[in-house]
C-alpha cells in the first residue's frame, strides 16, 4: 500500500514538474493570444453578427453573406489592387534603400559604413504616423515644400509629387521598412561564405560578373524571404494608408478594416471579419514562405562561425563618395527632411511654407509646446505610453525567452505546431485582433476591460512572434551545459532561468525589449479599437491632434517624442554595448 | 537577474522622466471631503440644499465623469471652471473620430453591461442615431427657455456650428471668390484644388430645411441637386473630416472647401490671421450641438453634476466662447462671439434645423445621398 501510495506520489510530482508546467502554462497562453481571436474571426465571419450582436457563439445561424457581400461589392477589388500595388511599391522601396545600404556597409569599402551602420537604429524612431504627416507636408500638390521649389525652379504648374496617391504611400511606407530589411539582409551577408566568390575570381571572373553570377544567386533565397516579409508587412501596414490614402479615398486592407468596423454606421462587421481572414491568410502565406526561404538561405548560402569576413568590394574613387551620399539621401528622406518639416511646424500658430505670401517671421511662436504640454490628455498619453511600451517590452521578451527555451531546449512533441501557434498573432492584423480582444474581454466580469491592461496584453501577444526572433537565436547560441549544470546543482527550472538563462542573454533581450518598445510607442492599429480616456496613447493621441487640424501641435508632439526616444536608444545601445554585445534591429 | 532588472528599470525610468517631463501636470487636485464648499452661489437651506448635498457627496466618491464626443477641443479650458469648482470630479474625454465609433461602442458595451462612458456629446443628427440605437436616457433638463429643443428628454440642444463656406486668399484672391451659394456649383472651382469632405453627413438636410418650401416642408430636390452639382462640376478632392483638410487650406494645399466648413474652426483662423475668407453667402445653416445621458451610467452622479454645470449659464460660457459655438441660450447669445462675429462682420444669419426635421428618415436620406455623391457608398 505504502509503495503504491509513493508511486502514485512520484507519478503525481513527475506530471505536476516545474518543466511541465511551464510548457502547460506557454501553450495555454499562446492558444489564449493566438487561438482564441483566430477562431473568434473565424466564426464571426460566417454569422450574421451586427451591432448589439458581436458574439453568436450558437451552432445555428450559419451563413455565407458576408463573404458574399465582400465579394459583390465593387470597391473590394479596386481595394485589393491598391492594396497589392501598395505593398509591392512598398517592398521594392525597402529593397532599393534597406538592401543596398546593407550591401554598402557589409560588402563595400564605403567611407562612414560604420557610422552608418548605428544610424540605421534611427529612422525606427520615428513613428510611420508621423513620417506619413511630414510628408504631406513635403509633396502635398499644391502647398508641399518640395513641389513649392520644383514649381519655383521649373516654372511649371504641374506638381512634381502627389501625396495623396499610392505611389507617395508606398514610398513612405518603403523607408518605415528599409531599416529592418537592412539589418535582415546585412546579417545574411555578414555570414555569406566567401569561398565561392574567390573561386569565381581565381576562374577569371571580374567583380560584375561575380556579382551577379555567384553573390546575387547565394543571396537569392534570403533577398526573396525579405522582399515576402516586407509585403506581408506592408499588406497589413495602417498607419501610412491611414494619413495618405483614407482621407483620400484610397483604401488597403487595414484602413478598409478600420472603415467598416469603426466609421460607418451600422458598422459591417461580417464585412471586417472576411477582410481580416483574407489578410491573414496572405500574411501567413507570405511568412512561410520566408521561414522556408531563410532555412534554403542558411543552408545553401551561409557558413557561420568561420571567423572571417567575405572580401569588400572597392567602390573606387568615384563610387566612395557617391555610395556615402547613397546613404546620406537615405538619411534625409527617412528621417531629416519629414522631421524638419514636423519641427517647422511646432513654431507656427498654422502651418505654412517659409516663403509663402504673407509669411511673417515675427508670428514664430513656442506657444504650442506651452498648449501641448499644458494639456492634460497629453501627460496622460505619455504615461500610458510609457507604461504599455514598457511592459509590452518586458512581458513579451520574458515569454519570449521561456518559449524559446521550451522549443529548442525542451523540444516536446509538436514543437512545430508550437512555433506556428506563435507566430499567428504577428499575421492578425492589429485592427482585428484588437477587436478580438475587446469581444473576449467584454464576455466576462474583469477589471481589465478600459484600461491601459488590456493594451498591454494585446501587444505583448501580438509582439511575442517579433520577441522570439531575437530570444530564439539567443538561446540557440547558448551552450547548454551551464544550464544542465545549474540543474544538476538542484536548481529548479525557475532558479536557472533567472540566474544562468536571462542573465546570459541580457545583451539580447536589452536590443530585442529596444525594439519592442519603439514598436509599441508607434503603432496605433489594435490601441485605435481598444483605448479610451483612461487608456489613451500617443499614437491614437498624434492622429486625434492631426485630425482635429492642429498640425503645429503634431509638430511639436513629433519633437519631444523623437528627442526623448533618440535619448532612450542611445543610452539602451551603450548599455547593451557595455555588456559586451551589440545590439541589432 | 538583478542587474537585468536593474538595467529595465533604468531605462524605465529615464524614458518615462524625459516623457513625463514635457507633460504638466494633468490630473486635478485629489477628491476633496465632500464637505469642500462649492464656489458656486450659495446653496438654499433645507431639503433641496440636502439634496445637493448628498449628490455631491456621492459624485466625489464616483471622482470621475467619462464624456464621449466626436469632436470636443479646447477641453482643458473648456473645462477649468468646472474642475476649478468641482476639483474631487475629473472630467475624462474621449475625442473619438466619428459619432458612429462612438455609438457602436455604447451598444456593445451596453449588451455586455459594462458601459464606461457617462454622457454622448455630439451634433443632434448623432444623438438621434444613439437613440435609435437605445443607448441614451432621460434626464430631467431645466432649460426651459432655450429654443429648438427636441421633444425628448433623451438629449439637450444647447448650440450650433455654422456650416460656413471658406477659401484661401492665397489660392483664390477674395474679389475672385465664390459671391452666393449658387457660384459654389457652377465649374469655376476646376483648378483651384476644391475640397469635399465626406464627413458631416447631415449635410444635404441642412441645405434641405434652408430651402424649405412653404408650410416647412423639406427641400430636398434643391439640396440634392446642389450637392449632386458641387461636386460633378468641380470633381473636388474627396477627404475626411473637416478641421484636418481646414488645416491644408489654410496652408494653401486645398484652395476652397465646398460646399461648406465647420464654422467655429473658420471662424478661429479668421481670428488669428490665417490667410481665409468666408463666402458671403447671407444666410447659412448650422449642424445643432447637443448632448445627453448614456443609459445606465458607470458614474450617474458626478454625470448629474456636470449636466447642471454646462448647462448653466458659467458652463455655456466656457463652451461657447473658447470654441467659438453660436449660442441659442437667450441670455449667452448677446455675448456669444461667434454670434457678434457673424452678425456684425460677415453679416451672415444662422439656422439652424428644428428638432422635429432630425427624424431617423430624414437624417438616413441626407447620409444615404451625401455619402453616394462622394462615392463613399454605392
Amino acid at each position: 500500500m505504502a509503495i503504491r501510495l509513493r508511486l502514485q506520489k512520484d507519478r503525481l510530482a513527475e506530471f505536476f514538474s516545474t518543466r511541465r508546467m511551464v510548457l502547460f502554462v506557454i501553450i495555454a497562453l499562446v492558444t489564449i493570444g493566438s487561438v482564441i481571436p483566430l477562431i473568434f474571426l473565424l466564426w464571426s465571419s460566417f454569422k450574421p453578427v451586427s451591432v448589439g450582436n458581436l458574439s453568436d457563439w450558437s451552432l445555428t445561424n450559419f451563413t455565407l453573406k458576408n463573404f458574399r457581400d465582400v465579394l459583390a461589392e465593387p470597391s473590394t477589388f479596386l481595394m485589393l489592387k491598391d492594396s497589392f500595388f501598395f505593398a509591392f511599391g512598398s517592398m521594392i522601396v525597402a529593397y532599393i534603400f534597406g538592401g543596398v545600404i546593407a550591401f554598402m556597409v557589409e560588402r563595400t569599402n564605403t567611407p562612414y559604413r560604420n557610422v552608418m551602420y548605428g544610424l540605421m537604429f534611427i529612422p525606427l524612431i520615428m513613428p510611420g504616423m508621423l513620417k506619413a504627416i511630414g510628408w504631406v507636408l513635403l509633396t502635398g500638390p499644391r502647398a508641399g515644400a518640395l513641389n513649392q521649389a520644383w514649381f519655383a525652379l521649373s516654372g511649371s504648374s504641374e506638381p512634381l509629387f502627389n501625396a495623396f496617391s499610392i505611389p507617395m504611400m508606398f514610398f513612405v511606407e518603403g523607408l518605415s521598412l528599409s531599416p529592418l530589411t537592412f539589418f535582415l539582409l546585412g546579417a545574411t551577408m555578414r555570414g555569406m561564405d566567401p569561398s565561392l566568390e574567390e573561386a569565381a575570381y581565381v576562374s577569371g571572373a571580374n567583380r560584375v560578373t561575380t556579382m551577379l553570377r555567384v553573390t546575387m544567386r547565394l543571396m537569392t533565397p534570403a533577398l526573396a524571404g525579405v522582399g515576402l516579409l516586407n509585403f506581408a508587412r506592408a499588406i497589413e501596414s495602417f498607419d501610412t494608408p491611414l494619413i495618405m490614402g483614407f482621407s483620400s479615398g484610397i483604401r488597403v486592407f487595414a484602413t478598409q478594416i478600420y472603415l467598416v468596423l469603426r466609421n460607418i454606421s451600422p458598422p459591417e462587421y461580417g464585412h471586417g471579419f472576411v477582410l481580416s481572414l483574407t489578410l491573414i491568410i496572405i500574411t501567413v502565406a507570405g511568412i512561410l514562405v520566408y521561414q522556408r526561404m531563410m532555412r534554403r538561405s542558411e543552408r545553401f548560402a551561409t557558413v557561420t562561425g568561420k571567423g572571417y569576413r567575405p572580401r569588400l568590394l572597392d567602390l573606387g574613387p568615384v563610387g566612395r563618395p557617391l555610395a556615402t551620399s547613397f546613404m546620406l539621401f537615405f538619411l534625409i528622406v527617412a528621417m531629416i527632411l519629414p522631421m524638419l518639416t514636423m519641427a517647422w511646424s511646432s513654431f507656427l500658430p498654422f502651418y505654412q511654407v517659409p516663403w509663402a505670401n504673407g509669411f511673417d517671421v515675427s508670428r514664430l511662436t513656442l506657444e504650442n509646446y506651452r498648449i501641448l504640454t499644458a494639456r492634460p490628455d497629453f501627460a496622460l498619453a505619455v504615461r500610458n505610453t510609457v507604461l504599455l511600451s514598457g511592459f509590452s517590452a518586458v512581458g513579451s521578451m520574458l515569454l519570449a525567452v521561456v518559449i524559446s527555451w521550451v522549443i529548442i531546449r525542451l523540444r516536446p512533441k509538436g514543437t512545430k505546431v508550437l512555433d506556428a501557434l506563435v507566430f499567428i498573432p504577428y499575421a492578425i492584423p492589429g485592427i482585428a485582433l484588437g477587436f478580438s480582444m475587446m469581444v473576449i474581454f467584454l464576455a466576462f466580469p474583469n477589471p481589465i476591460y478600459g484600461s491601459i491592461w488590456i493594451l498591454v496584453i494585446a501587444y505583448t501577444v501580438h509582439f511575442i512572434p517579433v520577441a522570439t526572433r531575437f530570444t530564439h537565436a539567443g538561446v540557440a547560441q547558448l551552450k547548454g551545459e551551464l544550464e544542465e549544470a545549474a540543474m544538476t546543482s538542484g536548481a529548479g527550472t525557475f532558479t536557472m532561468m533567472r540566474r544562468i538563462l536571462v542573465p546570459l542573454m541580457l545583451p539580447t533581450l536589452i536590443g530585442g525589449g529596444l525594439y519592442v518598445f519603439l514598436l509599441s510607442s508607434r503603432i496605433m492599429s489594435m490601441a485605435a479599437i481598444l483605448y479610451t480616456p483612461d487608456s489613451m496613447v500617443l499614437a491614437i493621441y498624434i492622429y486625434q491632434i492631426y485630425t482635429e487640424g492642429r498640425l503645429p501641435l503634431v509638430g511639436a508632439l513629433a519633437v519631444i517624442m523623437v528627442v526623448s526616444l533618440t535619448t532612450l536608444t542611445i543610452f539602451s545601445r551603450m548599455l547593451a554595448q557595455r555588456r559586451g554585445t551589440q545590439v541589432h534591429g | 537577474m538583478r542587474r537585468f532588472w536593474y538595467s529595465f528599470a533604468v531605462l524605465l525610468l529615464i524614458s518615462g522622466m524625459v516623457l513625463v517631463a514635457c507633460a504638466a501636470p494633468s490630473a486635478p487636485s485629489p477628491a476633496p471631503s465632500p464637505q469642500t464648499p462649492s464656489t458656486g452661489s450659495p446653496a438654499p437651506a433645507g431639503p433641496v440644499s440636502d439634496a445637493r448635498a448628498q449628490l455631491l457627496e456621492a459624485a466625489y466618491k464616483e471622482g470621475e465623469v467619462q464624456l464621449w464626443a466626436n469632436t470636443f477641443d479646447n477641453q482643458a479650458k473648456v473645462l477649468k471652471p468646472f474642475h476649478d469648482k468641482y476639483p474631487g470630479i475629473t472630467v475624462k474625454v474621449w475625442d473619438a473620430s466619428t459619432g458612429n465609433d462612438v455609438i457602436n461602442k455604447l451598444v456593445e458595451e451596453g449588451k455586455a453591461g459594462k458601459v464606461s462612458g457617462d454622457i454622448f456629446f455630439s451634433g443632434e443628427g448623432d444623438l438621434v442615431t444613439a437613440i435609435t440605437a437605445g443607448v441614451m436616457a432621460e434626464y430631467p433638463w431645466d432649460n426651459d427657455d432655450w429654443p429648438n429643443q427636441p421633444d425628448t428628454k433623451l438629449y439637450i440642444n444647447y448650440g450650433t456650428n455654422p456650416r460656413l463656406p471658406a477659401f484661401n486668399t492665397n489660392v483664390i484672391p477674395v474679389d475672385q471668390g465664390p459671391k452666393s451659394w449658387e457660384d459654389m456649383a457652377t465649374n469655376r472651382w476646376v483648378g483651384k484644388s476644391p475640397v469635399f469632405s465626406f464627413s458631416g453627413e447631415d449635410g444635404p438636410l441642412l441645405f434641405a430645411y434652408m430651402w424649405r418650401l412653404p408650410g416647412d416642408v423639406l427641400n430636398w430636390a434643391k439640396a440634392e441637386k446642389y450637392w449632386t452639382d458641387v461636386v460633378t462640376n468641380n470633381k473636388p478632392a474627396i477627404v475626411r473630416g473637416y478641421s484636418g483638410p481646414l488645416e491644408l487650406l489654410v496652408s494653401g494645399e486645398y484652395g476652397i472647401m465646398l460646399p461648406v466648413a465647420s464654422g467655429r474652426t473658420v471662424l478661429e483662423y479668421a481670428l488669428i490671421g490665417a490667410p481665409i475668407a468666408i463666402v458671403p453667402v447671407g444666410k447659412t445653416p448650422g449642424i445643432t450641438q447637443s448632448l445627453g445621458m448614456v443609459k445606465n451610467p458607470a458614474h450617474p452622479n458626478a454625470t448629474k453634476v456636470f449636466l447642471d454645470w454646462f448647462t448653466s449659464e458659467g458652463g455655456q460660457l466656457s463652451q461657447i466662447q473658447e470654441n467659438l459655438i453660436y449660442a441659442i441660450d437667450p441670455e449667452i447669445t448677446k455675448i456669444a462671439r461667434a454670434n457678434i462675429l457673424l452678425r456684425d462682420k460677415y453679416f451672415i444669419e444662422v439656422e439652424p434645423v428644428p428638432s422635429k426635421f432630425y427624424t431617423p428618415e430624414n437624417t438616413e436620406r441626407a447620409s444615404d445621398h451625401h455619402l453616394r455623391t462622394a462615392g463613399v457608398k454605392r
